[in-house]
């Protein structure tokens, strides 16, 4: 090679390197992810496990890597942290920055969007949403309640059987993606007593997150006094919506219901229901619900 | 700072002789493979360390009482082209700086092999709970431990699992592997690759990352000196009679490795390739090939070096699971059935090589510099450089990936590997047959 050549060929490289200089290099700081998995590693008890649930396949990688050596857990989304029988109980949710979080909390945090479309129905000032979910059960499957509310109305959701009490003020609309969760702070199922001082129009349904599955959810407005009958489904609600123990009779068995309960069981279809409010559900293949509703009109 | 102490005095021990970049290099090598060997055997790796330092600084004590004409130290190089040594240090001086002030940042480094070394120096072991993936999730779990042994080792005479105690040791590494080229091949050549931007610039995989490609980089390159040298090559180095004073320059002779067993020196480059990264196996046996054609029976005590660290590399994976990544070898059954991808694979490749703002005109020149070599019948150091690179196009026609992915994100550091094959043709190009 000439010194020409040579002098062409480091100048190459020279003028190549000095262009992008100025932009190398440019991180002075470890970041949030580092900093935090310090925070959470001396908040933590010695030697404790952590499951690490990231939202991407950087950040959960990183707090490993940060907070190493202690154990941890590394689960790619909550689906994976279910499954594992043995998971860690404290959770670390790693974005940008590593957070010890609830598993709701990440659960809630993840959810983006709504899965159903609204359909709404004039509901009055008092109606009840007899299901009302928020659990997750063997991934996919991730069940929510979506829920909207129009008017102009100061309103009160009462999640039954629980108590659980939440006051809002809807100037034209409301929407939850988790009705139980963003209200009440708890993943459980129940149904939900809506009073409110102005007249409403609203629209539920039961979601399957994991499946992007909706299913309407018929509103109650009037607890029927003569029999209901359930024409088909795999499974059996019963609804006591009132604050007094319930007999109920279902498929010529008595029952007990206890104030406010909401139970379900296997049940013969058709099948005649008194005492209680009934429906019917049945879980499809593509992981939706189908909801028999009682024909009582 | 203590880090780049303790690696720079560690690895300069250990590599017991020569001048510095080569006694760093080898001392990288000989700890790396020693631990590594040791702990297959259930050793500490702290006390086969402890053991390597002892050995070799006996061993230079030994050569140092032996009468000068009998020891082949090679002499200092002569200050032939100060200004090349000024350009080369210039990026240096950026890397160190970069190294020693700024958090590491590159993806795999952290991932992949600093958290290794971490678990390596919290466990003394290469087999323990973190590798059997009992205390955390390690990704590559299988990948080759020699930078993380040696990262390993800095953490623990540290006392600190601080990534920021071995960036030196990756800078140094850098630092030797210029210094190198410098004397064994062309002092401009060195100040070339010291400006290559995929070198200087990039963070993953660049000189200030704590990658294996640049290591591999060095092993393959001293490997592939020793090879021409001991033997004078078809690459147009000079063939350099045992003994001769090393000189720097084109056609310089460089040193003969362990006396009497010029090509056992070669054995510790395979070895440590061997356990740098998944493809150093193959491209030790691809030097060992070349080596046993130019000198036959004398690589016998390479190539038992390069058995044993193979061996040890196969016998450790059997114990350890693995958790991630893509066994390239069991696919190659596939490799007749995925013949369309070649000039896919070769096409990203060029794509790489030939991006002037990753490598300026070096592979252009390169590529010119392969027809001049190959007109002159000069064939040792493009077979090489063709064979390394048969090795990731071929995994790159087996990939289970999607190619452009794999490429996108690997290419330009399996080429960084391939710089000692690449100066030697540029280096031999300059000279009349």
């Amino acid at each position: 090679m000439t010194p020409i050549l040579r002098a062409a060929l480091l100048l190459s490289v020279v003028a190549a390197t000095l262009a992008q200089l100025p932009k190398a290099f440019p991180q002075r700081t470890r970041g949030a992810i580092h900093s935090s998995a310090r925070e959470i590693d001396r908040s933590q008890p010695p030697g404790e496990r952590l499951a690490v649930i990231s939202n991407d396949d950087y950040n959960g990688l990183y707090f490993n890597y940060y907070i190493y050596p202690r154990p941890t857990r590394l689960y790619r989304n909550l689906d994976d942290y279910r499954l594992d029988e043995k998971h860690p109980r404290t959770i670390v949710y790693a974005t940008e920055r590593a957070r010890v979080m609830p598993y709701a909390a990440i659960r809630a945090e993840q959810m983006n969007g709504f899965i159903a479309t609204p359909s709404y129905a004039p509901a009055g000032t008092h109606f009840i949403v007899p299901l009302a979910a928020s659990f997750d059960g063997y991934p996919p499957a991730s069940y929510t309640t979506e829920g909207w509310l129009k008017g102009r109305a100061n309103a009160t959701l009462t999640l039954r059987p629980r108590g659980l009490v939440k006051t809002l003020t809807i100037n034209g609309a409301a929407s939850f993606k988790d009705l139980v969760y963003e209200n009440f702070g708890v993943l459980e199922s129940g149904w939900v007593e809506v009073a409110s001082d102005a007249p409403l129009q609203a629209s539920f349904a039961l979601v399957n997150r994991g499946t992007k599955s909706a299913t309407p959810i018929a509103l109650l407005r009037d607890v029927p006094r003569r029999p209901l009958r359930i024409a088909s489904g795999e499974k059996l609600w019963l609804v006591n919506t009132t604050a007094d123990p319930a007999s109920a009779t279902a498929c010529g068995a008595q029952i007990t219901l206890p104030p406010y309960a909401i139970e379900s069981r296997a049940a013969t279809f058709p099948c005649d229901v008194t005492g209680a409010y009934a429906f019917g559900s049945q879980k499809l293949p593509d992981g939706g619900t189908r909801f028999t509703w009682p024909d009582w009109r | 700072m203590a880090g780049l102490a303790i690696a720079l005095v560690v690895f300069t021990l250990a590599g017991a002789y020569g001048p510095w970049e080569e006694r760093y290099l080898r001392g990288l090598a000989i700890a790396g493979t020693a631990m590594f060997v040791g702990g297959v055997a259930g050793v500490p790796v702290m006390v086969m360390l402890a053991i390597v330092v002892v050995v070799a600084i006996g061993h230079a004590g030994a050569r140092a009482r032996r009468p000068a004409a009998v020891h082949h130290e090679p002499a200092r190089p002569r200050a032939r082209a100060p200004l090349a040594t000024a350009i080369m240090l210039l990026p240096v001086a950026i890397i160190f700086a970069a190294s020693l002030t700024r958090p590491l940042a590159d993806f795999d480094g952290r991932v992949f092999w600093v958290l290794k070394a971490k678990a390596i120096a919290h466990e003394q072991s290469i087999d323990g709970p973190f590798f059997r993936g009992e205390t955390t999730w390690d990704p590559r779990n299988r990948y080759p431990l020699l930078m993380p042994l040696n990262g390993g080792a800095v953490m623990t005479i540290a006392r600190d699992l601080d990534d920021g105690q071995i960036r030196g040791m990756y800078a140094l590494t850098f630092l030797a592997l210029l210094l190198v080229i410098r004397r064994r091949v062309n002092p401009w050549l060195a100040a070339v690759v010291a400006w290559i931007p995929q070198f200087v610039i990039v963070v993953e995989g660049g000189a200030t990352s704590a990658y294996s490609d640049i290591p591999m980089a060095a092993f393959a390159a001293c490997a592939l000196f020793d090879i021409v040298s001991i033997s004078g090559g078809g690459t147009g180095a000079t063939a350099c009679p045992r003994g001769e004073p090393e000189s720097t320059g084109e056609g310089a002779c460089p040193p003969t490795g362990l006396g009497a067993y010029p090509l056992t020196g070669l054995g510790i480059w395979l070895a440590a390739l061997t356990l740098t990264k998944s493809e150093g196996l193959i491209y030790a046996a691809v030097l060992l090939v070349a080596a046993a054609f130019m000198h036959r029976r004398r690589i016998v005590p390479a190539a038992a070096l390069f058995a044993v660290a193979a061996a040890s590399l196969i016998v450790w994976r059997t114990r350890v699971p693995q958790t991630d990544g893509e066994d390239f070898l069991t696919r190659l059954p596939v490799l007749p059935h995925n013949l369309h991808r070649l000039l896919p694979a070769l096409e990203g490749v060029a794509r790489h090589a030939f991006d002037v703002t990753k490598w300026g005109f070096f592979w252009i020149a390169v590529a010119i510099c392969i027809v001049i070599a190959l007109r002159r019948g000069q064939w040792l150091s493009p077979a090489i450089l063709g064979a390394m690179l048969s090795v990731f196009i071929a995994v790159f026609m087996v990939t289970a990936w999607p190619i452009d992915d794999l490429i996108n994100s690997s290419v330009d550091r399996l080429l960084m590997q391939l710089t000692g094959p690449a100066v030697l043709i540029l280096s031999a190009s300059a000279r009349s047959r």
